[in-house]
């Protein structure tokens, strides 16, 4: 069970790493009409991409497996572990290692106040999800009832 | 509902036809019991050992090794493990909600999604159980979602 459990973690981050990255990409190449330093070093900066994205997949994988946090999904420790997931790899690689940016507050704040948004957005979302899933269950349980009392009557 | 016998020596199969305007629980019934599908379970009881109708069990439940089967009002042993009831049930209104207990949903009320994943079932008896986050898929598509 624990094998499988693990199997299913890989099968979703290895998703998400994917997902991710083609997104940044298109990103890049949308700001890359502007951008002569993103012109010139443009294979670099994609392979650094795939590196950050990756890193950012890996981390997530790390902390589920080892800290369980799946059991409190809608937490907001949670909340903040996968925050932190991202914007640790993204302000440590993209800063002084791959020098995207330079470590100055704004350069660090904007991309933290973009990440919550994003976050509180996706959360959002999955609780809706959940919210309907609840109203459907709901329902199909409310006609079975009485589909059976229904039976019962004419039985 | 019309029973008609035709009794007569040319028959030489048996042959149990059924003339209906749509398959209704009582309907259904009379089939598994044609197919000789299991429609009670073996339970125990202060040492005497009887039968009791499977749409009378709200959950089974495995505690310590034994199997308790937890009908509205009464709670019974059962000498089945827990997967093997599972086997038993599979076909039925039964399904595994945790890794020791399997649930009748025909009895379930109403249903809660909770902040960790999981879901809180609640029975017509008042019960309340929990469904484990990875039994959900397997709940949800008990009702064909």
């Amino acid at each position: 069970m624990k094998k499988k459990i693990f199997l299913k973690r890989l099968k979703l981050y290895g998703t998400s790493f994917c997902i991710s990255y083609t997104i940044a990409s298109m990103i890049l190449s949308a700001l890359n009409i502007n951008s002569e330093l993103i012109k010139e070093n443009i294979w670099l900066t994609n392979i650094q991409l795939l590196i950050v994205c990756f890193t950012i997949a890996v981390l997530m994988l790390i902390t589920d497996t080892l800290l369980c946090r799946e059991e409190n999904l809608f937490s907001l420790p949670n909340f903040l572990l996968g925050l932190a997931d991202v914007a640790v790899p993204v302000l440590v690689m993209g800063g002084p290692v791959f020098h995207w940016f330079s470590l100055s507050t704004i350069y660090i704040l904007i991309p933290i106040i973009i990440l919550f948004v994003v976050y509180a957005a996706t959360f959002a979302l999955f609780y809706i999800n959940a919210k309907l899933t609840e109203k459907e269950l709901n329902r199909k349980i409310h006609e079975r009832k009485e589909r059976l009392q229904h039976d019962k009557q004419n039985h | 509902m019309k029973l008609t016998i035709d009794s007569s020596p040319e028959y030489i199969e048996a042959e149990i036809c059924i003339r209906c305007c749509t398959i209704d629980k009582t309907i259904q019934d009379v089939i598994d019991l044609v197919q000789n599908k299991k429609t009670t379970l073996s339970v125990q009881q202060d040492g005497a050992t009887r039968m009791i109708p499977i749409n009378s069990v709200y959950y089974l439940e495995s505690v310590d090794d034994k199997t308790f089967v937890y009908c509205k009002d009464n709670v019974f042993s059962c000498g089945l493990k827990l997967y093997e009831a599972e086997e038993m049930l599979a076909d039925t209104s039964f399904v595994r909600i945790s890794k020791a207990c399997i649930l009748n949903i025909d009895v379930l009320d109403s249903v809660k999604m909770m902040i960790n994943g999981k879901m809180e079932a609640a029975l017509d008896n008042g019960e309340k159980l929990i469904i484990n986050r990875h039994y959900v898929p397997a709940f949800k598509k008990k009702f064909g979602m």
